[in-house]
């Protein structure tokens, strides 16, 4: 009969399925997740509807005595039902949680996320163990089954990917553990489920499922140094970023000094589809833009506004940076 | 109100015929349908012949202008969360008479402007984002509504 009642309700939902939504499950663990939430969604409104006939029936009608004997009623809808629904309801989600907790085996991709006020540190472990290092952003295969452990530098933050997988939370100096395989390729959106101070809404990241081959192309890229510029333009920018002092908070790999580790990795952030942990489209003038204002798009993140370099300066770092992939 | 803003001195405006309670009703539907009447024709009849830009579609060029990311550096009215502030505001543009201080404000201008800043201003601070010619004429009507 649930099955029945779901998919009577499933139509309110249909055009949800978006970039960042539940309704939209791309991987068997999201999937049982969300049957689960409409199963206790459903039969929770059957049972209301219920509860408020039998009360509307109380008061309206004008007998004085149930049909039926108070022990029978009060045993029957006191124990037996409830003991019965519950029980039942306790046992499917104690099924679900085992499938969707089942850590995955060898064959599983190996990722690190550590969140920070406010954006994600996010490192690969290569096919020799080496680490990988990029930001705010994954890229995963599809059909592959990913392990993702996930802490925090800072105060406690939730791990959330909405159509592939629950929430996880994010606490400092213990390692949580999230595993699930995404089934199909395309970009979905992930965002910071606890709240974790001023910024805690645009502590989101993008997560883009490639075929096979296309992923482990990109990894490849990513585990290499930052390009050598190859215009004088590049050039100025990559002079700008050093005599700024970018390379205290940043890293970029191949650039000597740059190897700060409070702000993300910039290494290869030319290719990254977003800047501010999802809040700006990676492009060049949002690049200029975010580091002119970074305080005034994003009060209180750790970057100042570098508002003092000249236009052609600003404009050479933001293209520099762009051309980073 | 307008009545009294029109004749400020006392006494004047009570001569005039004041509007009955019971009319009051009917004439704001009318004024609002006057009001949405010349909404609705704004985007053709009320861009002045000298900025319409061929080929542009404003609707269209305000989903550019979210993509290029131009809400980061300018406040630009009717884009969401538009309100940057290292380059200059952007309400009001079709009324400006230059684009960066010194080009007037013509569609040949402000399509190139978009396309490629730093070609017409060297020290300017916008970036060349590579911006088609089509989508920069989409953008520079989009920036023409602004009045």
């Amino acid at each position: 009969m649930a099955w029945v009642s779901i998919s009577a309700v499933a139509p309110l939902f249909e055009g949800q399925e978006g970039v960042q939504s539940v309704y939209g499950p791309r991987s068997p663990q999201a999937e049982a997740i969300l049957t689960l939430s409409n199963l206790v969604f459903v039969s929770g409104a059957v049972i209301f509807v219920l509860v408020m006939g039998l009360l509307a029936w109380a008061i309206l009608s004008r007998r004085r005595h149930p049909p039926f004997r108070k022990t029978t009623f009060i045993a029957l809808g006191g124990f037996v039902f409830p003991a019965v629904t519950l029980g039942a309801l306790m046992v499917y989600t104690v099924l679900v949680s085992l499938r969707i907790s089942t850590p995955p085996g060898d064959e599983a991709l190996q990722i690190h996320v550590t969140g920070h006020m406010w954006w994600w540190e996010v490192h690969y472990l290569g096919p020799n163990g080496e680490r990988i290092e990029t930001a705010n952003e994954l890229r995963l295969p599809v059909d592959r089954p990913v392990s993702i452990s996930v802490t925090t530098k800072d105060v406690i933050h939730s791990f959330w990917i909405p159509s592939l997988a629950g929430k996880i939370d994010m606490i400092p100096g213990h390692v949580n553990r999230v595993a699930f395989t995404p089934t199909e390729t395309g970009i979905t959106r992930g965002q910071c489920a606890e709240y974790c101070g001023e910024q805690h809404a645009k502590m989101a990241f993008y997560v883009v499922v490639k075929p096979a081959d296309r992923f482990d192309d990109w990894l490849s890229t990513q585990a290499r140094p930052a390009p050598a510029p190859i215009t004088e333009q590049y050039q100025a920018g990559r002079a700008a970023f050093i005599s700024e002092g970018c390379g205290s908070c940043h890293t970029v790999r191949g650039l000597a000094g740059a190897n700060g580790e409070i702000g993300p990795d910039l290494t290869h952030v030319g290719g990254r589809l977003s800047i501010g942990a999802g809040w700006l489209n990676g492009s060049v003038g949002n690049l200029a833009g975010w580091i002119a204002s970074s305080q005034h798009l994003k009060p209180g993140n750790r970057m100042p506004s570098f508002d003092r370099l000249d236009g052609p300066t600003l404009r050479a770092l933001a293209a520099w940076l762009e051309s980073l992939e | 109100m307008m009545i009294a803003r029109r004749d400020p001195r006392p006494g004047r405006s009570r001569t005039l015929a004041r509007p009955s309670l019971e009319r009051a009703p009917a004439r704001a539907a009318g004024a609002a349908l006057l009001i949405m009447l010349a909404l609705a024709g704004c985007e053709d009849s009320e861009i002045p012949q000298g900025m319409r830009i061929v080929g542009g579609d404003a609707q269209a060029g305000a989903s550019f202008i979210r993509e290029y990311g131009c809400p980061a550096c300018h406040t630009i009215p009717g884009i969401r969360s538009a309100d940057g502030i290292v380059g200059p505001p952007l309400t009001e543009f079709a009324l400006r008479a230059f684009i960066a201080g010194q080009y007037p404000n013509t569609p040949d201008n402000l399509v190139r402007w978009v396309m490629n800043a730093p070609d017409m201003a060297p020290r300017t601070a916008m970036p060349d984002m590579g911006i088609p010619e089509d989508r920069a004429r989409h953008i520079a009507a989009y920036l023409y509504t602004l009045r």
